[in-house]
């Protein structure tokens, strides 16, 4: 049995080849709706410790610590699962991320450090409510990007 | 699966067109759940997992069950041996749609 396909046949397998590493893209993204959630989550939060530092100090670091464990869970089969993510892909960063990631912290650092010196008013509150802007609106773009990244390979 | 002089070759397990695709999601991402990939390829419960059983007796595919609260679930997972095929196979698949683009070449 002769089953080498015709180039067309070929030209539709690799079509649909495309078609299902897209629909599993797809599929691995958080839901738009969680990233417009949390980046109003992020708004709220500054908004809430600007105006009441004492509640800040109380249970700053307790939701901080709560989001980071969230974060972690999420990233498991059941966390996938319980954010209807059906397609999970890998955590391993790139050499590069790693230097973008460096860099981005070193300048938030930078950027902390100059606002506490010249005591900059409003500093945290400014802070999250860029940070949770850019969350909402460009979340979903930049986590497709990524995945589209770490699932390159098979064209 | 590659010849030295002809390249990448078609792998006979993947010109099936159900478990091309199956490993094709699974290729995008590091496991997915049975149901995504029953529900993107449009077979039934039972015909995927033939396809699927097919796909691990080779190695291809790798087959992990679980619970999510009380709801079982199975998550499939494409083995390394089986994205080296996939590749493979598409190259394969890319040379010879390639055939169509390419003009005759004129007899000089």
């Amino acid at each position: 049995m002769n089953e080498t396909p015709t180039p067309d046949q070929a030209r539709d397998a690799l079509r649909d080849v495309q078609e299902r590493r897209r629909q599993a893209t797809e599929a691995a993204a958080w839901p738009r709706w969680w990233w417009i959630g949390g980046g109003a989550f992020l708004i709220v939060l500054g908004v809430v410790f600007e105006l009441s530092p004492g509640f800040a100090r109380t249970w700053g670091t307790i939701i901080v610590c709560a989001l980071l464990t969230l974060a972690a869970i999420s990233t498991t089969r059941r966390g996938h699962a319980l954010t209807g993510r059906q397609v999970g892909v890998g955590h391993r960063p790139a050499p590069a991320n790693w230097g973008v990631a460096i860099l981005a912290a070193l300048l938030l650092t930078a950027v902390v450090f100059v606002a506490s010196k010249w005591n900059l008013p409003h500093v945290g509150v400014i802070v999250d409510v860029v940070g949770g802007v850019l969350m909402a609106v460009a979340g979903p773009w930049w986590e497709r990007r990524v995945i589209e990244r770490r699932t390159a390979g098979v064209e | 699966m590659s010849d030295p002089e002809l390249g990448p070759q078609l792998d006979p397990l993947l010109t099936d067109a159900t478990r091309l695709s199956i490993a094709a999601l699974l290729a995008a991402g590091e496991w997915a759940e049975f149901g995504f990939v029953r529900d993107s390829t449009g077979v039934s419960d039972s015909t995927l997992s033939k396809r699927v059983s097919q796909l691990s007796e080779v190695g291809y595919v790798e087959v992990r069950k679980g619970y999510v609260g009380k709801r079982p679930r199975t998550w499939l997972s494409l083995s390394a041996a089986g994205r080296a095929a996939l590749g493979a196979h598409v190259a394969a698949l890319q040379r010879i749609a390639s055939r169509v683009d390419r003009p005759a070449a004129r007899p000089s």
